[in-house]
């Protein structure tokens, strides 16, 4: 394989270094750097934070961003959108950025490895419980698995795991399929077309993060609002 | 391509370490500063719809305040008015008395000077005509005008009604009562005896005769007895003269004002 690197394929199989089970991946790094960026990027910015009407465009810029992550969230049901707004909008940044950075040249997106859609998908599939259960106690989320019958709890669980797979194998795929697409144009049009692609590429990577982030805000809204409805 | 557990596993805590910062230093701090600041704004939206209200409160009592201050100066604009045109009626009315007075006094004056110089004027004409007919009389005959100014008296007597000559008979039985004949110049015996004599025929009375000179009878004869008076005299005509010289001064003044 002279046209791809085995970083290609997968960044889990640049090892770094190793210690029997324990290695550290290129994964790692690069989400390393991310987390960096994002909470170093965040502290810069908001240690100087500021309730007057004169703010800073950094400032102004992370108001924005957040102010539409709640809003994102508010339309899609929740009154109340600050118990889930760190951890969708921690999905939402952590993989955005991860996508973005592929315009960087050596970087490889941890997004695009399995093991990085599948952790952020697990982190998904325990939050929907324990927000349902925070919200609603363990009798009234777990009564939600015999709706309309008993016939029907293997089937939503069932659909627990399969939406938490689907989660994870759509952000991998997309991702993953997008470096290989790149490496196959530059081979055949090496010159402009790569270019727009990536274009595309930064397009893609904000849609699946928008699009992870939504459905497991949809999956977190299902499992907490149904008690209110039948309240009301 | 498989799943590698411990990359799995340590993305899984990388992830919740990342949810964790970012909720502590990205939406917990930014969340706050846009409620700390939605707050301030509504706060000073309050506060400047508080200041709105208690400004067009302010106007609204400013524009009452302000009416009643436009009322009031109307109406001591009025009063004002009304007094002033009270005080000029008064002043004119009190202007119009002083002219009235003015004229009633001037009038007055004017009679007094009127009657003083009419006065004055018959004494003097008198005096003139006295003098002048006494000088003619004089350079005619002196015995002559007496013995006429005599006759003419005697005639009077003469000629006397019962009427006027009734208040002397009631005398007529008083007792110590003198005849007074008062005369310009001084009698002759022999006017004296025709006097006695025609005193005591006409109006039948015979108390004694006192006869006196009085130069202020300009040019007669008069006969006094008990308070009653007749004489012929001078006085007559000049009276006679000086109502005519009266008539034709008043068909000449105005006519007094009636104020």
């Amino acid at each position: 394989m002279e046209i791809m690197s085995l970083s290609q394929i997968s960044p889990d199989e640049v090892i770094l270094w190793q210690w029997g089970f324990v290695k550290l991946t290129i994964t790692l790094v690069y989400t390393w750097l991310v987390m960096l960026i994002l909470v170093g990027g965040s502290w810069l910015v908001t240690r100087h934070v500021t309730s007057d009407v004169n703010i800073t465009r950094w400032q102004n810029l992370l108001e924005v961003v957040v102010g539409t992550i709640r809003n994102q969230i508010r339309d899609i049901g929740q009154d109340d959108p600050e118990p889930y707004i760190a951890f969708i909008g921690g999905l939402f940044l952590f993989i955005a950025l991860s996508n973005v950075l592929i315009i960087i040249p050596g970087y490889i997106a941890p997004t695009s490895s399995l093991n990085t859609t599948a952790a952020l998908a697990i982190s998904v599939f325990f939050a929907v419980p324990l927000y349902g259960i925070t919200r609603r106690g363990i009798k009234g989320y777990l009564s939600e698995y015999f709706q309309p019958t008993v016939l029907f709890f293997p089937f939503h669980v069932l659909g627990e795991f399969t939406r938490t797979l689907a989660l994870a194998i759509r952000l991998f795929g997309n991702i993953m399929s997008h470096d290989k697409i790149i490496a196959i144009l530059l081979v055949v049009t090496p010159l402009f077309f790569p270019i727009i692609m990536f274009a595309l590429g930064l397009l893609i990577g904000l849609v699946q993060a928008y699009i992870f982030s939504i459905l497991a805000m949809v999956y977190i809204a299902s499992a907490t609002q149904v008690h209110e409805e039948k309240g009301s | 391509m498989h799943i590698d557990w411990f990359i799995l596993f340590a993305q899984i805590v990388n992830f919740l370490i990342l949810v964790f910062l970012l909720k502590h230093f990205l939406f917990g701090r930014i969340i706050q500063a846009m409620d700390r600041r939605e707050e301030e704004i509504k706060s000073r939206w309050d506060e400047s719809e508080r200041m709105r209200h208690e400004a067009q409160q302010t106007a609204h009592e400013c524009d009452l305040r302000s009416q009643s201050l436009s009322d009031q100066a109307q109406e001591m604009l009025n009063k004002a008015r009304k007094a002033a045109e009270e005080e000029k009626e008064l002043l004119i009315s009190k202007a119009r008395n002083e002219v009235d007075q003015a004229q009633h006094r001037w009038y007055q004056t004017l009679l007094m000077e009127r009657k003083t110089f009419l006065e004055s004027l018959r004494r003097r004409s008198g005096l003139y005509v006295y003098e002048t007919v006494r000088k003619v009389l004089t350079d005619l005959a002196d015995s002559e005008l007496e013995d006429r100014i005599v006759q003419s008296f005697l005639n009077r007597i003469s000629s006397l009604d019962d009427d006027t000559l009734r208040p002397f008979h009631q005398t007529r039985k008083a007792k110590g009562v003198t005849i007074v004949i008062r005369s310009a110049f001084t009698l002759s015996p022999e006017h004296k005896d025709r006097i006695g004599k025609t005193v005591q025929e006409h109006m039948k009375v015979s108390f004694p005769i006192r006869y006196e000179v009085s130069p202020q009878i300009i040019s007669g004869i008069e006969l006094m007895l008990g308070g009653h008076k007749l004489s012929w005299s001078i006085d007559d005509y000049l009276e006679d003269l000086e109502e005519k010289f009266s008539q034709t001064l008043k068909e000449e003044l105005p006519s007094p004002p009636l104020s």
